[in-house]
């Protein structure tokens, strides 16, 4: 007993882990909120899109020896812009938009990358995160976004709640939906930006959709949803620690893993009960 | 470099593997980072007789992309030494060695301590410019390749390890060695003499190095890591496949073309790759400088596997002088 109990708590004892812990969970729940709101408004492949958009941004920063949060923030301005201006611009539909910005972007991180001449700008550490480096001020930082995305989350509820039902309707109800859309843009800049460290810009996107994703199957109204969310989000951050330190397998991966195994878990396990249990599905 | 993302994860689930020696039972725990300070570390330990050494880089990794575990980790910051290159070799475990530090994990860093000389490349970066982390970018990391500074560092580590060991008033040593010396401690003699060890391979490989005819000691590698080497053994840098400190960066094809030029010019005969990375870029420069360019592979920033002639550090130079001495077409007496 005392040693599956020394099991669950080593990889928790130092510093380091501890703050592996406490980020990846701030992450988890920024990520739950908004990605709620883009698996129910179809926005997953933006979400997609723009955690991959930082990456010149950061790497920008990076080689200009800036804080490379600053240069995420900038990043993502100008890839919400640039996609605005196509929308508005041509017939394309917005797909293509966040298509070319997403690999334009990326892109361009790479470029960047690979005219450092210095150690700094590690392309691995960006795309796949860094988990076990997180610091102190770090984690102040993730604390402060992560309020303004809650608070931003609890706001906002009304609006995007209309807004994802009808945006015609919204309209008709004075709720802008226009500027409802552009605050939620923040909002998912604010999660990425502050997530990004703790699981990278490739595999953050798990974080983004998986738990959303896995809650929309076994939720009924929106706030058990992004509950729900939440709470698969941190028990993933969780697992994905316990089995990186056991396994020794790269702790942000593992981390992006879960939650989408849990989607297929929550899916075959709806599956069977239907198959085993027809007649209770349908009471 | 689609292909660099997603090896990624693969690089990082491999990156686990971890090598102990020396005996469990009592001396210091000690934990390297790479396998080259970490075959320097182990002599030590050998000699001593005591202490425990984990290197945490597997042979074959790349030291600028090494990821390190949480175990790993936790292993560093409950060690009583952790033995570090430093310059920003290590650039993918930065901010782990950072919030290591900050958990209280004592780690000496070899690279500051040797009088390290300035990256060739690195001019656009002045040394006052101020960056958070104290690696800066404009020394270069790859201390090995000047055996004298790698003699320093066995020597200091020696010291190091004594002060942790606190057996600089030990009355005896039971190691296979038993060396005393009579104002350090039993690591401090050990290191020194691990260093009189590497000081004598040293002398082979630089008459090794120095049977190349003058006009003939010029290196073009894969990416630029043997200044030391150059500036010890009066060698000259031509040019490098990647023109960067660091294995992460890519050349432009204007680069690539440049090099070739370089290498068709002064008629280099070979371009030193690296054992443990592709050398599909290097070819390509090859071909297009000439067929009678070979592309070499030295053994760069690892060891060679247990039991090949490159198996420890020593053994490792003394293969890549020997390498690099046939690579140029010194005569064969070597």
């Amino acid at each position: 007993m005392t040693a599956d109990l020394a099991w669950l708590t080593e990889p928790f004892t130092l510093g380091f882990q501890q703050r592996a812990l406490l980020g990846g969970c701030l992450a988890a729940v920024m990520c739950a909120i908004v990605g709620t709101w883009l698996v129910l408004r179809g926005m997953s492949f933006f979400g997609d899109a723009f955690v991959h958009g930082i990456v010149p941004g950061v790497a920008a920063a990076v080689a200009l020896q800036v804080n490379p949060l600053i240069g995420a923030a900038v990043a993502a301005l100008v890839m919400v812009l640039a996609i605005e201006a196509v929308n508005r611009q041509t017939a394309l539909s917005e797909d293509t938009a966040i298509g070319l910005l997403f690999v334009g972007m990326l892109a361009l991180g790479v470029v960047i990358i690979s005219r450092m001449d210095s150690y700094a700008g590690n392309l691995t550490t960006i795309l796949f995160g860094d988990i076990l480096g997180i610091t102190a001020s770090g984690l102040v930082v993730q604390a402060v976004l992560a309020v303004v995305v809650i608070t931003g989350g609890l706001i906002l509820y009304r609006p995007l709640l209309a807004l994802s039902l009808n945006q015609q309707k919204a309209e008709l109800l004075g709720m802008r939906p226009n500027r409802a859309h552009a605050a939620l843009l923040i909002l998912i800049a604010a999660a990425v930006i502050g997530s990004y460290q703790a699981a990278g810009t490739l595999l953050v996107f798990g974080l983004l959709v998986g738990p959303a994703a896995t809650a929309a199957l076994l939720s009924r109204s929106i706030p058990a949803m992004m509950l729900t969310a939440c709470a698969i989000g941190v028990a993933s951050v969780w697992l994905g620690l316990l089995i990186s330190y056991h396994a020794n397998t790269a702790g942000s991966a593992t981390m992006a893993i879960i939650p989408v195994v849990s989607f297929f878990l929550v899916l075959a396990g709806r599956w069977a009960r239907r198959r085993v249990l027809p007649a209770s599905s349908h009471a | 470099m689609l292909a660099l993302a997603v090896t990624g994860p693969a690089l990082l689930l491999t990156a686990c593997a971890s090598d102990t020696s020396g005996s469990p039972s009592g001396g210091p725990a000690i934990v390297v980072t790479t396998p080259i300070l970490g075959s320097v570390v182990s002599s030590i330990v050998d000699c001593a007789g005591s202490g425990s050494v984990e290197v945490l880089m597997p042979n074959g990794s790349d030291p600028h992309d090494f990821a390190a575990s949480s175990a790993q980790l936790a292993d560093l910051v409950s060690a009583d030494l952790v033995i570090a290159n430093g310059l920003g070799l290590e650039a993918g475990m930065t901010a782990a060695l950072a919030g290591a530090r900050a958990d209280g994990a004592r780690i000496w860093e070899a690279g500051p301590n040797v009088d390290p000389i300035p990256f060739e490349g690195a001019d656009d970066h002045s040394a006052d410019d101020h960056s958070a982390d104290d690696h800066g970018g404009a020394l270069d990391p790859h201390i090995w390749f000047d055996m004298g500074r790698m003699a320093t560092a066995a020597t200091l580590i020696g010291q190091q390890l004594d002060m942790v060991a606190g057996t600089s008033t030990s009355k005896g040593s039971a190691g296979s060695g038993a060396v005393r010396s009579g104002d350090g401690g039993t690591f401090a003699a050990c290191g020194a003499q691990v260093a009189d060890q590497i000081s004598a391979a040293e002398r082979t490989v630089r008459a090794t190095l120095e049977s190349v005819p003058a006009d003939r000691r010029v290196l073009v590698t894969d990416h630029e890591a043997l200044g030391y080497l150059a500036a010890a053994y009066g060698y000259r840098i031509a040019g490098a496949v990647i023109p960067s400190q660091s294995t992460l960066a890519e050349p432009s094809s204007a680069e690539l073309a440049a090099l070739a030029e370089v290498i068709r010019q002064e008629q280099v005969p070979a371009i030193f790759a690296n054992v443990s990375s592709p050398a599909q870029l290097a070819q390509a420069v090859a071909q297009e400088a000439g067929t009678q360019v070979s592309v070499v592979p030295l053994y760069v920033e690892s060891l060679g596997e247990p039991g090949s002639p490159a198996q420890d550090y020593p053994g490792m130079m003394l293969e890549d002088a020997t390498r690099i001495a046939g690579g140029l077409g010194a005569p064969s007496d070597g």
